[in-house]
């Protein structure tokens, strides 16, 4: 998709929908993902913590309709697929690793939505894309901290960075256990 | 991205200090801050408080406004009168001219910057074309002094100077006049305003709230002197007391909210209305100013004509005012025992659009707010407190907060809204009204120290939501969420500017409150803590307070020292992680052989006989010696472990040994083996390390063999000569079982796994959410009919658990 500096590039508008932001109050807007490596298990765990509120106004600017987040099971269902669409994690040669939903649910004031994958066979770097919310609430900054073999990196999404990478020591990755 | 961040925090390091750690590795985690805080001097004491010379500037404000409602623009005529409490002489002025924000030249609007160099959004495109339309910015038509001469004045970006005419010396005070006008924001498309007006197309009304609308005195503090710094839209402000009086002019048929109390209701309000606001005083639950149905006529007229409605506020450090014909006004009277104010009118004012969750809600939550807060502080020092609904997610001024959340239009005409929206309504104005204490009365600098207002707030915030009702879900200050953030990479110091913060949010609001949750229920307890905090509110209210002083007085007032708290929490981006590494019990060896062999004796008998002897008995076996009893001597009579009177000398021995001549009491040794061996004590060396840096107290669960427990509650200096681990030695008469670090997740430890001993498997959430929602994957099912379904006969087992597929 590559532009050439000297001709008009037409510019493709992307359709975003931005609430109002609230300028002082709770700051919200903060989201916190962890993906640990549990070698008990074999898999990669993928944990998402959004504050339930956000989660409700987003999804209702995405559905188009009113949305209880706290009352309907299947509006929490459609966020989790909503964040599963919007994260992913790849390995050194781009290959996606497949994340599978396993279920999302409330407490405090906030909603977990949990993925899991299998360690793969070999990785040494790993690519993680997170765009949930970015494009529906201005603001947004969704913090991943990826562990394993005792090791902690933290990567910083927001509407300016969508993609990042962590170098994976893998040996050390499948034989300590994680922190929790 | 690592790069970019490490140069962040290169600006961002402390300066190294005088005093510097060259030799071994060990770091000081309980150094008292006096080298990092600032030093006391005759402004603000060592102890925190304000010290003889404290001065503080004033600013009054006389203004004249009008609304023009179908051109958007407000035009002003103000004057200033400045005092000058300081002990300098000042050659200048500043004021702030923050609608500047809007001008196409705004440092704002030049220093935002586009994510993805290839596409843009829909966003984008319109606040490019809002750019080319907007004339933004306060259209200066004058400045003069009290005499009507033009004063020279000089603006750069949302800043302006004044150049004085002649020197304003200490304890003098000047006035002038400023004339202006500027187009108002339509919050639809400047996304970020805290101001401006919000249409709505159905009615053809708006709304408008009206924030940073009339230049403004910048602050001088002995600290900074002038704080002109730019506004740039995320720092909020830093501000001085002062008297308003204020008349605003706007259509004859709108309602106005405003900060401070209404001159002239006469003039501006039915006799109706101020019959219920009277009423209102003394009701037990809101009654409407303007109801409903008022409302809703009022929206569907238009009255050609003007009024001007007359407020004045004493001592505050802001004004600021919303306007609408489209408000549904409620108000209840707020008693409190205090002199000062008594009363204050709590009111709030929103349009059908934020029914019926407001008029269930609002008025209600500002009256729990004052209630609540004011026991942790002072008795809310104004006469109103007031929550109004617009276009402002949520923020907050002197008496009156703006608000946003709105309920849901239903196909057959009514509105509804969701569990959580009414959550965070309640929350919100909690939120905002607290603001009211931090920092409009306690008027900490918002644009250095978020924290400071934020987090104190939204500490007291979630006091407040648990006050409010059984099941509201606010774990906000509770310690466990916090442990995500603090054990993240990128994060920076509590301590840090607030422009330049990362991670915003956690920094400025979520950590310090649950830091302060801590502090109270963990580090102080609350009658330490609650008594401290208040005086730290009393000692500042209508004061400017730094971090210093709340450091200070914190301690001074509590008795406790915390330099080791701030510095941990504050000041470092250490987080909490606490480890039981080892535990290990021993007994005294007594060396006193008339103990020591039978236990030995007893020691052996209690191991499991030779298999081969247990075979040999059982067939019948007999030894020689059984069938030979001549054979038995002295040595079968008496096994090792008989104590022989060579034994009993060498243990006389042994305590001569140890006697200590020289001491006041030579057999102080020898005493206490003996106690020791009477009491036959467990002793339990508990070895700790510290790995995450922030050093907190150790609280211990110990349980006993005898499923009895006891809490033992280790102060945080146990880590000062060795912050990284630290061996502690116990004695008890019981035998220790289990020993759990942090039981209660009290200290934001951030990883669980190793506080327990011996050492326990931990599941990860997701792995507590597998266990407990296997039966998800099952089909949705009618429980209110399935219940009714007879057990058939013989079917007792539970079923198996089914090991799903994944997705």
């Amino acid at each position: 998709m590559g532009c050439p500096a000297v001709r008009i590039c037409q510019i493709v508008l992307i359709m975003t929908i931005l609430m109002a932001v609230p300028a002082s109050s709770h700051q919200l807007q903060a989201a916190i993902s962890s993906v640990t490596f549990v070698p008990r298990n074999n898999t990669i765990e993928v944990i998402h913590r959004f504050y339930s509120h956000d989660a409700e106004h987003a999804l209702s600017l995405l559905t188009g309709h009113h949305v209880d987040i706290l009352q309907d099971k299947e509006a929490q269902q459609a966020f989790g697929r909503y964040v599963s669409e919007h994260f992913q994690l790849s390995g050194q040669d781009g290959t996606e690793l497949p994340l599978s939903l396993v279920g999302v649910e409330l407490e405090g004031d906030f909603i977990w939505v949990y993925q899991e994958t299998p360690i793969p066979g070999q990785l040494s770097e790993l690519s993680i894309s997170d765009s949930a919310l970015l494009d529906v609430t201005p603001g947004q900054v969704n913090t991943v901290n990826v562990e394993c073999g005792g090791e902690l990196d933290t990567l910083v999404f927001s509407e300016k960075l969508r993609t990042a990478r962590v170098e994976i020591d893998f040996d050390a990755c499948v034989t300590t256990p994680a922190i929790r | 991205m690592k790069y970019l961040f490490a140069i962040l925090l290169a600006f961002l390091a402390l300066p190294a200090g005088a005093v510097e750690q060259t030799k071994g590795s060990f770091t000081d985690k309980f150094r008292q801050l006096d080298e990092e805080l600032p030093t006391p001097n005759m402004f603000r004491n060592a102890a925190g408080e304000p010290a003889p010379s404290y001065w503080q500037q004033q600013a009054d404000y006389d203004i004249d406004v009008r609304l023009d409602e179908n051109n958007r623009t407000i035009t002003g005529s103000e004057t200033i009168r400045y005092s000058n409490n300081s002990p300098d002489t000042l050659r200048y002025l500043w004021l702030q001219l923050d609608q500047n924000k809007f001008h196409h030249n705004s440092m704002d609007w030049l220093t935002r910057t586009v994510e993805d160099p290839k596409r843009i959004t829909y966003n984008e495109l319109r606040n490019l074309q809002f750019i080319d339309d907007f004339d933004g910015g306060f259209k200066i038509a004058a400045v003069e002094d009290a005499g009507g001469r033009s004063l020279p004045h000089t603006i750069i970006g949302t800043l302006m100077r004044i150049d004085l005419p002649r020197p304003l010396a200490p304890g003098k005070n000047i006035s002038f006049k400023i004339d202006w006008s500027y187009q108002l924001v339509d919050s639809e498309s400047a996304r970020s305003s805290r101001d401006g007006f919000e249409y709505f197309p159905q009615d053809g009304n708006d709304i408008f709230l009206m924030a940073q609308w009339y230049p403004r005195m910048v602050a001088y503090s002995d600290y900074e002197a002038w704080h002109n710094k730019e506004f740039i839209g995320r720092g909020e402000f830093t501000l001085e007391f002062g008297d308003f009086d204020v008349r605003i002019t706007v259509p004859a048929d709108h309602v106005v909210s405003s900060t401070g109390e209404l001159k002239n209701p006469g003039d501006v309000l039915s006799n109706v209305q101020q019959q219920r606001l009277k009423q209102a005083r003394n009701s037990e639950h809101p009654i409407f100013i303007v109801t409903p149905d008022e409302a809703l006529q009022n929206e569907a007229q238009r009255d050609d004509g003007s009024r001007s409605w007359h407020f004045a506020a004493r001592n505050v450090r802001d004004f600021a005012w919303a306007s609408s014909r489209k408000f549904i006004w409620d108000a209840q009277g707020y008693r409190q025992d205090d002199a000062d104010t008594p009363f204050v009118m709590a009111m709030s004012f929103y349009p059908k659009e934020g029914e019926p969750l407001w008029s269930k809600y609002s008025t209600q939550a500002v009256i729990h707010t004052l209630e609540v807060y004011s026991r942790y502080s002072f008795a809310f020092p104004y006469p109103v407190a007031q929550s109004v609904n617009g276009p402002a997610g949520g923020m907050e001024y002197p008496m009156i907060t703006f608000n946003g959340p709105r309920t849901e239009l239903q196909e057959d005409g009514s509105r509804t809204y969701s569990r959580s929206e009414k959550l965070f309504l309640i929350g919100v104005v909690i939120h905002e009204i607290g603001h009211g204490y931090f920092p409009m009365v306690v008027n900490s600098d918002e644009r250095q120290w978020t924290w400071m207002d934020e987090g104190l707030n939204t500490f007291l915030q979630y006091l407040a939501q648990i006050e409010w009702g059984e099941d509201y879900p606010s774990k906000r200050g509770e310690p466990r969420w916090i442990v995500d953030f603090m054990k993240s990479e990128k994060q920076v110091p509590v301590m840090t500017n607030s422009e330049s913060l990362l991670q915003f949010g956690n920094n400025a609001y979520a950590k310090p409150a649950t830091a302060l949750v801590i502090l109270r229920e963990t580090i102080l307890g609350r009658e330490l803590f609650d008594f401290a905090f208040k005086e730290y509110t009393r000692r500042w209210k209508f004061r400017r307070p730094t971090p210093a002083d709340f450091f200070r007085t914190m301690e001074e007032a509590s008795g406790v020292d915390l330099d080791w708290f701030w510095r941990g929490w504050f000041y470092t981006t250490d987080h909490v992680d606490i480890s039981i590494d080892r535990v290990t019990r021993f007994k005294v060896a007594s060396h006193d052989p008339d103990v020591e062999f039978p236990k030995q004796r007893e020691t052996l008998e209690s191991e499991p006989l030779s298999r081969t002897k247990n075979s040999n008995a059982a067939e019948g076996r007999t030894t020689r010696e059984e069938r030979f009893p001549e054979l038995v001597d002295f040595y079968n009579e008496n096994d090792p472990f008989t104590v022989s009177n060579k034994d009993r000398n060498e243990f006389q021995e042994y305590l001569e040994s140890i006697r200590a001549p020289r001491d006041t009491d030579p057999e102080w040794r020898s005493k206490a083996l003996l106690r020791a061996i009477e009491e036959d004590k467990n002793f339990y060396m508990m070895e700790f390390s510290s790995p995450g840096g922030l050093v907190m107290p150790i609280l211990l669960q110990i349980t006993y063999i005898d499923d009895s427990t006891e809490m033992l509650r280790i102060p945080a200096e146990i880590w000062r000569f060795s912050p990284g681990q630290v061996n502690k030695l116990i004695a008890r008469d019981r035998e220790i079982a289990t020993i759990v670090v942090d039981p209660f997740w009290e200290t934001a430890d951030v990883d669980v796994t190793n506080n327990h001993y011996p050492r326990q498997f931990i599941p990860s959430r997701l792995e507590i959410y597998k266990d407990e929602n296997w039966t998800s994957k099952l089909p949705n099912r009618d429980l209110m009919q399935d219940i009714k379904t007879e057990l058939d006969s013989g079917k007792e087992d539970i079923p198996l658990r089914v090991e799903t597929p994944d997705q």
